[in-house]
């Protein structure tokens, strides 16, 4: 009985930790998100000093969200990400503002697909 | 690759605990279901240990789902009936009263060769000496030989004499062994009584085997006198 009562316990534990990983997929995702359609928005409206902020924050903040995301997502997806954003700020300032939105568009396909994968849903489970 | 070091380490360490959970069974007393835990255990854990790409959590999270799972359902496995059978399946009787079931054997795919094969395995070479076959549920064959065939045991002498109980380690190197005192069903004090009696401290025993009919065997540490 002891036995079960621990199977139950480390279910339990298993069930808190996909937990958490799934918000902290999601909550990073979204924020990126944000930050990069920030940086696209001020870079329509021809604020590029903000924009290139706005793609400066959204690169820090993926470099921190991968530390926290890498215990659950395999290196080589955030490291692709990752190297994608970084791309949005130099694009700004070298003025290939049609790159920018290009790039800028193909880094958030990849993050709703990063979000995609991991979410709940039947497409996943089969 | 120090990563890679301890990611193993800690593998290991995973599987050691998954494992121990799991219980004391050999290979071959491993049930369907923990047979194919065991298998998957061992894929999941080669994963993360060749990639290091790979999250640890990625094997360790399923590893221990599974085991969790299978504790589970061993536990209700042991209330119900129904799910033990789905689980485990019924052994099979293959021959009863010294007939073979031909339909059961069928049942069970195992060939006529596959049954001698494993009749020879228990030293039985012609199938006229079974008088009951059973196929257990780990595939082991139980045999109940006809009563010609078998060994003659103390009860068919008549010789019931109860001379034989078992033998505990009561002393090891010099320390107590209190799992095998309980055992072996004597106090600390019979132990230093034998032990006065045969002129030895415990520190200088090596070895003291006690049995609950009160014979013991003493051996001395190397060196002392």
């Amino acid at each position: 009985m002891k036995r079960l009562w621990v199977a139950l316990g480390i279910l339990a534990v298993l069930l808190g930790v996909v937990t958490f990983a799934r918000y902290d997929v999601e909550h990073s995702v979204d924020r990126s998100i944000r930050d990069i359609s920030q940086a696209v928005e001020a870079a329509g409206s021809g604020d590029m000093t903000a924009a290139v902020e706005a793609a400066q924050l959204a690169e820090e903040q993926w470099v921190r969200f991968e530390k926290s995301l890498s215990a659950f997502i395999e290196h080589n997806k955030l490291d692709d990400i990752g190297v994608e954003i970084s791309r949005l700020g130099p694009m700004l300032k070298n003025e290939r503002y049609a790159d920018f939105f290009v790039q800028a568009n193909a880094c958030n396909v990849m993050l709703i697909h990063l979000r995609d994968s991991n979410s709940f849903v039947l497409k996943n489970l089969i | 690759m120090l990563i890679a070091l301890f990611r193993t380490l800690i593998l290991y360490i995973v599987i050691i605990i998954a494992m121990r959970l799991m219980g004391k069974r050999q290979i071959a007393q491993l049930e369907p279901s923990e047979l194919v835990v065991t298998v998957i255990i061992s894929e999941l854990a080669a994963i993360p240990l060749q990639s290091t790409e790979t999250p640890l959590l990625n094997g360790i999270i399923p590893i221990f789902a599974l085991i969790s799972l299978e504790i589970i359902s061993s536990v209700i496995a042991l209330k119900s009936d129904a799910l033990r059978s789905v689980l485990t399946g019924s052994p099979v009787v293959i021959m009863e009263n010294g007939v073979l079931d031909q339909k059961a054997l069928e049942k069970v795919r195992f060939t006529i060769d596959d049954l001698m094969e494993q009749l020879r395995l228990l030293s039985i070479f012609e199938l006229k000496e079974c008088s009951y076959i059973i196929v257990e549920t780990n595939g082991s064959l139980s045999v109940l030989k006809k009563s010609d065939n078998r060994s003659v045991t103390r009860g068919d002498i008549s010789h019931t004499e109860n001379e034989d109980t078992f033998p505990a380690v009561v002393v090891s190197d010099g320390k107590l062994c209190e799992q095998w005192l309980k055992v072996s069903r004597v106090g600390r004090n019979a132990v230093d009584k034998i032990l006065k009696r045969n002129g030895i401290d415990r520190e200088d025993c090596f070895l003291l085997q006690l049995s609950e009919n009160g014979k013991y065997n003493i051996i001395k540490k190397e060196g002392k006198k």
